[in-house]
């Protein structure tokens, strides 16, 4: 029974409907937040069972397999750390927490969905569910006009560029006479396609995947967006659309691990080198954390599309571990500004007096997203750059760690701030319990995945 | 049976535990603690010297278990005649530095959380066998020495904080590429220091490799021209910090080239010897005049550093067991001797609260102990046949003469030089009249004694008998040379 397979998601899609319907009762509306976490724990319980069910489902528009698991695990993570985030934050006003929820979970339902496509149907409605939920929430903030901005760019921005994927879907289409990825992937490698047009094809998807990725050129409005989203929105785009970007990037161009196009290797690497340099140069100048943090998520995004360059086995378990621990460095890094209620990396200023707590859970998250051991970020980085040496590219494992140096002076940059400064801003802290509970919990991860990520890696082992 | 060499390096974790519990307003009790448990790990060391077989040229003390599985990488300890003394000469100075610490005011709690976190990365770093476990050991040093000179220092305490990190960072992310390519041209694939050793790589790959490693060591070591962190960090850290930096971080360099340069990549230490050799001497003789033209205090040790790491660098580039002996030795013995010089600058800046050496003068009058003191520590430093520091030049020169005669020549005009600004230095803060701002300046207390009589002691005794350091480290040092 293919029904099976879409348990986790029929549920949380229930919850999302069960969230919007109490939002319009108050007593309701004020728990929405529960019900919202109680959804993505019981997807998350039931997310195990699906294993058993087929294969592929829904005429083979889905793909039940270890890949799909895994993201939509990650999915699911991400999502239970952002709704955390979100009831932290007292800028997500009451009168409409509900919609937010609703709309939080059914981003995590399209993420779901998209992550196990097996078609490129699938994938175009998914990412454009994906995208269409991500306006509504970047610019959740109807009457701050950062937040608006933000919304109507990314809209513009990315309803340009999943045009352009569509355009890409219909050649495809034209070439291949089928949507289904494997076929595509077994005519494209059978070399029976018309070679330059199928590439232009695939890189028109490829535009409305990087988008999605914040890959460089296709990364402009993603800092925009970040500065002006809710903060904990900032952090789910930072991770969800991404996961679901890499996901799609695995599933089209890696199938049976064999690159669908011969570039490429060539059109990765240089497209993560682009990428990991100008997100973290650009970053060095950012005065705003959370426009600082967005560019470190764009060199991040390079780092991963590394691990994909790397046409192996490997390279895809890399990917995977980093993203693993991605989330969890991300998530600490923006709920600390929601916690610290602070954007400007001078607000800082003092905070290692004002609020130590607050002040380590920063450092160690920001260490982390730098790759120091023995935090986790560091493991992610070694899995990645010990697959990339292993493909022989030893050029861009050098580009790679050089770019790590250069991102660890902007992260220093606000640890510096927080412990070295004497000026001190006396701002108040956003003392929300559950806030700090969860950020602790990034904390532990970020160390424990740095000591003993036995835990994930027996997803990745080295030969 | 309780693993010796694990202890050693989380018994410092336990001090974290202890003293994170501890309220912060109870700061002579945080402070007990770290003498406790920096002299517990002294006493520790002590044992581990008592137990230790000279004559095993083999690992000992070997603790292994697998850690990673999926990634090779395993936790994998063992001390031999190489890692012996530094290992004595970190607990030593960790104890002596704790002593210097009781001065600390502010956020006592935070400086000892750091401050055993940073012991634990340096035990770590000269006890692993596995590159991967070295790696990490090697990079948990930065971040609480970050914080340290960062938050304790003086005033550029955040650039010189920046530098070090930046610096230090910049040469290990080469090791790390390095060391995955090891890994993956070594068959079959390993992290194991010892296995390594024996794997002989393609003469091609020993250069890139051999660079690549030894850029990372050169910047800790401090070599030109990778040293200008060097005397930034060491003005502006507290005296406590500097001791450290100066005794035993800079040795983390020297021991890497040591465990890693020179068994892995034979051919290319032949090839680029000469290299070495000429950079070498470059840091005697550049270290020296630069110290010569210093009016700080603290920035003229730290230059005399520089100068002393060329010898260490000197004695590798010999490539046999006399350059050898004297490179480990003299990494040993500048530990002790310029460990106790930053005591001794602290001594003065406690009192002066400047270390300009133009501040001062005259003080043998009024400070006789501090005078003593300082005279033989710097005698010992410029290189006195009968102290410490000269055995380690000397047979490090011994060594190169036979390859590079000419560039030990030039290196022993650097010992001249060396003579001239410990000499020049004690003339402007000991002798002449006594200066006016001087006169209040008490002579040293008892605990500032108690830091530096043991470095003296030491300083003497090896200077009078080097073969007490000798034995522990010959048979292993003769292996290495053997290779060559």
């Amino acid at each position: 029974m293919s029904i099976q397979f879409l348990f986790p998601e029929l549920f949380l899609f229930a919850m999302a409907l069960w969230v919007l319907f109490g939002s319009a009762f108050p007593s309701l509306r004020k728990i929405s937040d529960f019900f919202a976490t109680l959804g993505i724990l019981g997807a998350l319980l039931i997310l195990p069972l699906t294993t058993n069910s087929s294969t592929v489902a829904f005429f083979d528009l889905l793909i039940n397999d270890p890949i799909s698991y895994f993201f939509r695990f990650l999915i699911l993570l991400a999502s239970v750390l952002i709704i955390f985030l979100s009831s932290g934050d007292k800028r997500i006003e009451e009168e409409h927490k509900g919609e937010y929820f609703f709309f939080i979970l059914s981003l995590t339902v399209s993420l779901m969905l998209a992550v196990s496509s097996r078609s490129l149907l699938m994938v175009y409605i998914t990412v454009e569910a994906v995208s269409i939920i991500s306006y509504i929430l970047i610019g959740y903030f109807r009457n701050d006009k950062f937040s608006s901005e933000a919304g109507l760019k990314y809209f513009l921005f990315g309803a340009l560029s999943t045009g352009i994927m569509l355009y890409g879907v219909s050649l495809i289409y034209g070439l291949c006479g089928s949507l289904d990825l494997n076929m595509i992937a077994n005519l494209a490698q059978g070399g029976h396609v018309f070679l330059p047009a199928f590439i232009l094809a695939v890189v028109f998807i490829l535009v409305g995947l990087a988008f999605k990725c914040s890959l460089v050129p296709f990364h402009m409005v993603a800092p925009d967006a970040y500065q002006g989203a809710p903060t904990a929105v900032s952090a789910f785009l930072s991770i969800g659309p991404k996961a679901m970007g890499f996901a799609l990037l695995i599933r089209l161009f890696l199938t049976n691990q064999t690159p669908l196009i011969p570039q490429w290797t060539t059109l990765a690497s240089g497209l993560a080198i682009i990428t990991m340099i100008i997100g973290n140069i650009i970053a060095l100048k950012q005065t705003n954390v959370k426009r600082m943090l967005a560019y470190s998520s764009i060199a991040h995004a390079g780092f991963m599309l590394m691990a994909l360059s790397v046409v192996h086995q490997v390279g895809i378990q890399a990917l995977l571990v980093y993203l693993f621990i991605y989330v969890f460095m991300n998530v600490g890094a923006f709920g600390c500004v929601i916690l610290t209620n602070r954007e400007e990396v001078d607000d800082y200023a003092g905070l290692s007096r004002q609020n130590p707590l607050a002040a380590l859970i920063m450092a160690t998250s920001l260490l982390s997203l730098a790759g120091l051991p023995p935090l986790a970020g560091f493991m992610a980085k070694f899995v990645v750059i010990a697959a990339v040496i292993q493909a022989k590219s030893y050029t861009l494992a050098l580009i790679a760690v050089a770019n790590s140096v250069v991102a660890l002076f902007y992260y220093l940059r606000i640890i510096k701030v927080m412990y070295l400064s004497k000026n001190d801003c006396i701002k108040p802290i956003n003392c929300s319990p559950v806030l700090i509970l969860v950020l602790i919990v990034t904390v532990i991860a970020n160390i424990l995945l740095g000591l003993w990520p036995q835990g994930i890696m027996h997803i990745i082992t080295l030969p | 049976m309780i693993p010796l060499l694990s202890s050693i390096i989380f018994l410092p974790l336990v001090g974290v535990l202890l003293v994170a519990l501890t309220p912060s307003r109870l700061d002579k009790c945080i402070k007990y603690t770290g003498l406790l448990i920096t002299g517990l790990g002294l006493l520790l060391s002590i044992y581990l010297v008592m137990c230790f077989d000279k004559t095993k040229s083999s690992m000992q003390f070997v603790e292994y278990c697998p850690w990673l599985t999926g990634l090779n990488i395993s936790y994998h300890l063992g001390v031999d005649g190489l890692s012996l003394a530094l290992i004595f000469l970190t607990a030593l100075l960790g104890f002596i530095a704790c002593l210097a610490s009781l001065n600390i005011q502010e956020k006592v709690k935070e400086y000892f959380i750091f401050y055993f976190l940073l012991m634990v990365g340096m035990f770590g770093t000269f006890m692993a066998l596995d590159l991967m476990l070295f790696y990490i050991f090697w990079e948990t040093v930065l971040i609480p020495m970050y914080f340290l000179i960062g938050i304790w220092g003086g005033p550029r305490r955040e650039y010189a904080a920046v530098k070090f990190f930046l610096y230090t960072l910049a040469g290990s992310v080469l090791m790390l590429l390095s060391i995955l390519t090891v890994y993956f041209l070594a068959q079959p694939h390993t992290f194991d220091i010892l296995k390594l050793s024996s794997v002989g790589f393609d003469p091609h790959w020993q250069m890139v490799l051999f660079l690549g490693f030894f850029v990372a060591f050169a910047v800790k070591v401090p070599l030109f021209p990778f040293h200008t962190w060097l005397p930034d960090a060491h003005v502006e850290a507290p005296t406590p910090v500097s001791v450290l930096l100066a005794g035993v971080l800079l040795k983390m360099g020297g021991y890497g080239i040591f465990r890693i340069c020179l068994p892995f990549f034979k051919d290319a230490a032949h090839n680029l010897a000469p290299a070495l050799a000429i950079f070498a001497v470059i840091n005697i003789v550049y270290g020296a005049c630069v110290a010569m033209a210093q009016t700080d205090f603290k920035k003229m040790v730290a230059y005399s550093s520089v100068s002393h790491m060329g010898f260490v660098i000197l004695g590798v580039a010999a490539l046999n067991s006399t350059g050898f002996n004297g490179a480990v030795l003299e990494m040993f013995n500048h530990g002790i001797i310029t460990g106790g010089m930053f005591l001794m600058v602290g001594v003065l800046y406690d009192r002066a609260h400047t270390r300009d050496l133009s501040q001062f003068g005259g003080l043998s009058s009024s400070m006789p102990f501090y005078a003593f003191c300082l005279t033989f520590l710097s005698l010992a430093s410029l290189g006195l046949p009968g102290l410490s520091g000269f055995v380690g030049e000397f047979l490090s020169l011994v060594g190169a003469f036979g390859h590079y005669p000419w560039l030990v020549v030039l290196a022993a005009i650097g010992l001249i030089v060396g003579v001239a600004y410990f000499l020049y230095m004690l003339q402007r803060v000991l002798l002449g009249t006594l200066n006016p701002k001087c006169v209040s300046y008490g002579d040293m207390t008892a605990l500032d004694l108690i830091s530096v009589v043991p470095l003296i002691i030491i300083t003497f005794i090896v200077g009078f008998y080097p073969q007490i350091v000798l034995t522990f480290q010959q048979v292993t040092i003769n292996g290495i040379a053997h290779l060559f």
